[in-house]
């Protein structure tokens, strides 16, 4: 759980300030501050439930167990809620401050366009090639060919 | 019922005796007390009861001794009897509590049974399963709730991500509810010409929503977004806008069909997801693509602000051009809303006779932008518009279309001539090839110092013409072989003519060198060939070349020049002059081919040696 992620091993990038450093670290350290009171949430309120479920001798507490049953179940609900944010947050920061990988898959991109580029302006050359070298055959059969021969004679 | 009425517990003087003494009744214990209220208390009332039940059940019984008895009237009787106990308990009780005399020190509970403990202990555990149970209904809910949830942010972040890859994502700061704020920005600032900065379009920001199942959903419509047409005719755009209109609807069907436009009940496929993911990037290719025909268009309208040499504009409007290339020819530009695929029937519908493809034009303009975006603004060449590029392009179209149908139709009618196309790639220069094919020499066959394919290229550069061949006729006599004179400033009209007399001279030098192989006296004179067959008897096999002529453009003549013509000379003036004493008989041969020439040749060889003599010379 307290393993640096990717913010800490992504703040070590040239041109990072001190400062920046810091401020990752402290996001970094809250967010995980914050997934461990959660899970600690949890953890307790399941335990507190498992405790109330003990039948009691006098009846008279049941319905006090109840209510303590209900609010444990709800709070640990709330705490799974909270961590699904907190996912979502992870996601937000992966899209708009990874730069790294954004940079990473920009120019992976640029080289893949410009591949495609070049791969297209090569094809349209061989295209053009076999354009021209289909017409030039296409006009030699036609001016060798008996239908324009055979006109050719009966106009003579 | 009776009412007892209480003294009040006030001392009171019961007797007074005759020495005055006051006599107080004496103190009653509180035990006494006790017992005293307790005997007031009047049970008749229920042995009457009893008794009288007693009686009526006895009077039940008796009536009813062949039913059958009931399980359970022994619990009911019991039931009854221990409720009026109790009832009876209660009574006393509040009725000891209400005279203040007694009060209640404490009740212990008896203790309890063990099938009375073990029932408790039932209740209490019947009543916590019942609510472990409610839980566990509640904490299944909620996991599928989040496991909905997880699977919603799954497929909306891993579309946006995948999306991520092509596009800019931003953030509002501060996002609508409902909705994470995101959205895409289509503005392009790559580009630092200043000639296509723009102010950032309204439709470059399309904002991200979520649709009924989660998936990302962009908030754009497509109807809103113009894309540039190109045509030569402005019937062109009324027909296409109607087409596009009702394939629009067919669209639309399917759209809504493949789409999900209903509420969809089960959770999205994967395929589905990618479907989305897909669709959402069509979308954003085509708002893209809309902007940057929208800035084209912009930016042409700029140029002609800006620069107007060489363009001449013949109509405008907000969203259309009307552009006159040369004198015939208009091109017509306009934005028109996008609905649906782009019309490729442009070229289909009414395209004038002679107008190259539209679509291809098109094309090369929103190249020619791209590349200036792409070199950062750098002109094309020095003070040429980009426009104004592109207008000299779209003559040159027109007119090498015209040139080429011309040429066409001046090689249809002569057999032994063909043209080549040779493309240059470029988009203001075309050159063509007309070669000419002579048969092989039947008397020397072996001969290779005369080439037996004659070239002649015609290239067309912008709108002027040059021609370039082997033994262009000139006016002072023929040219050899091998000399090649370019002519310039040739125009579409004096095209034909042209290349019929460089055929015709080619043709006749030919038939020159041939005659000379066989031994006969020849000599050219600019498209006629001069045959000296002895006794001053000359021949001439004059061509004569009429680009309007229905079947051939080059037909043959044979002038016969008789020996009493004053001056051999003279007789090459090709008049026909009847006021001297020469002889002049013409024949019209017709259109010859090649193959004809050469008999005609061998003829007039055998004409002119006749067969005693001209054994030695076959």
């Amino acid at each position: 759980m307290s393993k640096p992620g990717p913010l800490g091993s992504g703040s070590g990038g040239v041109g990072v300030t001190s400062a920046a450093n810091q401020a990752a670290a402290q996001k970094q350290k809250a967010l995980l501050l914050r997934v461990d009171n959660d899970i600690s949430q949890i953890v307790d309120n399941f335990s507190a439930l498992l405790t109330i479920s003990r039948v009691n001798d006098p009846p008279v507490r049941n319905s006090q167990e109840a209510f303590q049953m209900e609010m444990r179940a709800a709070r640990m609900v709330q705490a799974a809620d909270s961590l699904l944010k907190l996912v979502s947050e992870l996601k937000q920061t992966a899209i708009f401050s990874n730069f790294t990988s954004l940079n990473e898959q920009v120019e992976s991109r640029i080289f893949e366009f410009d591949q495609l580029s070049n791969k297209t302006s090569y094809l349209l050359e061989k295209i053009g090639e076999e354009a021209a070298a289909s017409l030039k055959e296409l006009e030699l059969h036609y001016y060798s060919s008996m239908a324009r021969n055979g006109a050719g004679d009966e106009e003579n | 019922m009776e009412i007892h009425l209480d003294k009040l517990p006030l001392k009171r003087v019961e007797s007074t005796d005759e020495a005055g003494l006051e006599r107080f009744p004496a103190e009653i214990a509180t035990e006494e007390k006790r017992l005293d209220l307790i005997r007031r208390i009047d049970f008749s009332w229920v042995v009457e009861k009893d008794a009288e039940k007693a009686r009526k059940r006895k009077k039940k019984s008796d009536k009813e001794t062949d039913a059958a008895p009931w399980p359970w009237q022994g619990l009911t009787e019991n039931l009854k009897l221990a409720h009026q106990e109790l009832a009876v308990i209660i009574d006393l009780i509040n009725t000891v509590e209400a005279n203040d005399a007694v009060t209640v020190a404490g009740m212990t509970r008896p203790k309890q049974l063990p099938n009375e403990l073990l029932s408790d202990l039932s209740v209490s555990a019947a009543t916590k399963l019942q609510k472990l149970r409610h839980l566990g209904k509640y904490f299944k809910q909620s996991a599928e709730a989040l496991e909905k949830q997880v699977d919603r942010e799954a497929r909306f972040y891993g579309s946006l991500l995948r999306l991520q890859e092509n596009w800019k994502v931003k953030r509002q700061r501060q996002p609508v509810p409902g909705n994470e704020g995101f959205s895409f920005d289509l503005h392009d600032t790559s580009s630092s010409d200043s000639a296509f900065l723009t102010r950032p379009s309204p439709m470059s920001m399309v904002r991200v929503e979520h649709d009924p199942t989660g998936m990302l959903a962009l908030q754009s419509s497509l109807r809103s977004y113009r894309r540039m047409h190109f045509g030569f005719s402005p019937e062109s755009y009324i027909k296409a806008a109607q087409k596009s209109l009702s394939t629009k609807s067919d669209d639309d069907d399917n759209d809504d069909h493949r789409g999900g436009g209903g509420i969809m009940i089960e959770a999205p496929t994967a395929e589905a997801v990618d479907r989305s993911a897909r669709r959402a990037h069509a979308v954003l290719r085509e708002i893209h693509r809309a902007i940057f025909e929208e800035q084209v268009f912009d930016m042409i309208n700029r140029e002609i602000v800006d620069n107007p040499n060489g363009v001449n504009v013949a109509g405008m409007r907000e969203d259309y051009l009307h552009l006159k290339v040369g004198p015939e020819t208009s091109i017509y530009m306009r934005l028109q809303p996008s609905e649906g695929e782009a019309i490729d029937g442009a070229d289909a519908l009414n395209l004038p006779l002679g107008s190259p493809n539209p679509r291809g034009l098109e094309i090369y303009l929103r190249s020619l932008l791209q590349g200036r975006t792409a070199s950062r603004g750098r002109p094309l060449a020095q003070g040429v518009s980009l426009l104004g590029y592109f207008c000299a392009a779209v003559a040159h179209r027109v007119f090498s279309v015209q040139v080429s149908s011309m040429l066409e139709r001046l090689v249809e009618g002569l057999p032994y001539l063909r043209l080549q196309t040779q493309p240059t790639w470029h988009s203001r220069l075309s050159s063509w090839s007309l070669n000419l094919s002579v048969p092989l020499s039947m008397v020397n066959p072996a001969a290779s110092d005369r080439p037996r394919i004659h070239t002649t290229n015609v290239l067309v550069t912008d709108e002027l013409i040059s021609v370039r061949g082997e033994g262009i006729p000139s006016i002072v006599g023929s040219a050899g072989y091998g000399s090649a004179i370019n002519c310039y400033g040739c125009d579409l009209t004096d095209l034909p003519w042209f290349l019929l007399q460089q055929v015709a001279t080619q043709v006749v030098s030919w038939l020159h060198g041939e005659a000379a192989r066989m031994g006969i006296k020849a000599s050219v004179d600019f498209l006629a060939l001069c045959l000296e067959l002895g006794r001053g008897e000359r021949l001439r096999l004059v061509a004569r070349v009429d680009p309007e002529a229905e079947l051939s453009g080059i037909s043959w003549w044979l002038v016969a020049d008789g020996e009493i013509m004053p001056a051999a000379d003279e007789g090459r003036t090709d008049a026909g002059n009847t006021r001297s004493e020469s002889l002049q008989r013409r024949k019209f041969l017709g259109h010859l081919s090649l193959d004809s020439l050469y008999s005609l040749l061998m003829d007039l060889l055998r004409l002119s040696n006749p067969p005693s003599n001209g054994h030695s010379r076959s």
